[in-house]
């Protein structure tokens, strides 16, 4: 089963910071999270109560002067149980 | 009970940080390559790994009460968490920067490849707790969007960003 991936402005604003190459390494990265989130994440350490089954899912991706970005998209899944909804986006570079 | 043992394991983290921001400032130098200096660097930086360590730990815990409803979720209590974990990275950069000058110089650093990478977890951790609040309400309210919608977005910010 796949999900639905949900995202807060706050991270359409945080993926605007980097080149066209991130996000769309961004982008591939949430949809692969989608068919896979149970795999793919472990538990975060935000437990908000909207949040109790908050997951962290982490992944790099390579900028086209292969310098590597590090990620962390931080979601909980709907209570339909078809969506994920990610409500923060971390980086660093090293 | 349970409350009371995460506060005492926030209290022994905050000081655990302080003592290695003690620790790396009167022991690490980003310009001393004796071989006396990379010990007292990578005695630092297994400590900086260890704290990182006890860290999570003291997070994993704290999150597991709040999951489990042994302890009500305060922002506050994120939010004295981040400060910490602020101050350790503060304090990593600085055992950072010796670590790259002397790398610079084609000196081996034992323990570097672990400091970096609980480094790159706690920088991965951090992020503004009110700001993650609020970002939870929207999605809770119906204010998400979804992710073609929102790369649809980037793009005409793009667009417009050219013209």
């Amino acid at each position: 089963m796949s999900y639905a991936i949900e995202i807060d402005t706050n991270v359409i604003d945080k993926m605007a910071e980097f080149s066209d190459v991130i996000q769309i390494g961004i982008e591939r990265n949430l949809v692969r999270l989608a068919e896979a989130p149970v795999t793919l994440s472990t538990k975060s350490g935000f437990p908000h109560p909207a949040t109790a089954n908050g997951q962290r899912f982490t992944f790099d991706v390579d900028e086209l002067d292969g310098v590597r970005h590090y990620f962390a998209a931080f979601f909980y899944y709907g209570s339909d149980e078809q969506h994920i909804r990610v409500f923060a986006l971390t980086h660093t570079r090293f | 009970m349970a409350t009371a043992t995460q506060e005492a394991g926030i209290t022994v983290l905050s000081a655990a940080v302080e003592s290695y921001r003690s620790s790396v400032s009167s022991n690490v130098s980003p310009i001393a390559h004796d071989s006396a200096a990379i010990n007292r660097l990578e005695q630092a930086l297994q400590l900086g790994v260890f704290v990182h360590d006890l860290a999570k730990s003291v997070v994993n815990e704290w999150a597991d009460a709040v999951r489990s409803g042994r302890r009500e979720f305060r922002p506050d209590d994120a939010k004295v968490i981040r400060k910490i974990r602020v101050t350790w990275l503060q304090v990593c950069d600085q055992v950072l920067s010796a670590v790259s000058e002397l790398e610079s110089n084609s000196v081996k650093v034992g323990f570097a490849e672990q400091f970096r990478l609980s480094m790159r977890d706690c920088r991965l951790n951090d992020f503004d707790v009110d700001d993650a609040i609020v970002a939870i309400a929207n999605l809770q309210q119906g204010r998400g969007v979804l992710l073609n919608e929102a790369m649809s977005e980037l793009r005409d910010r793009d667009r417009h960003q050219r013209n």
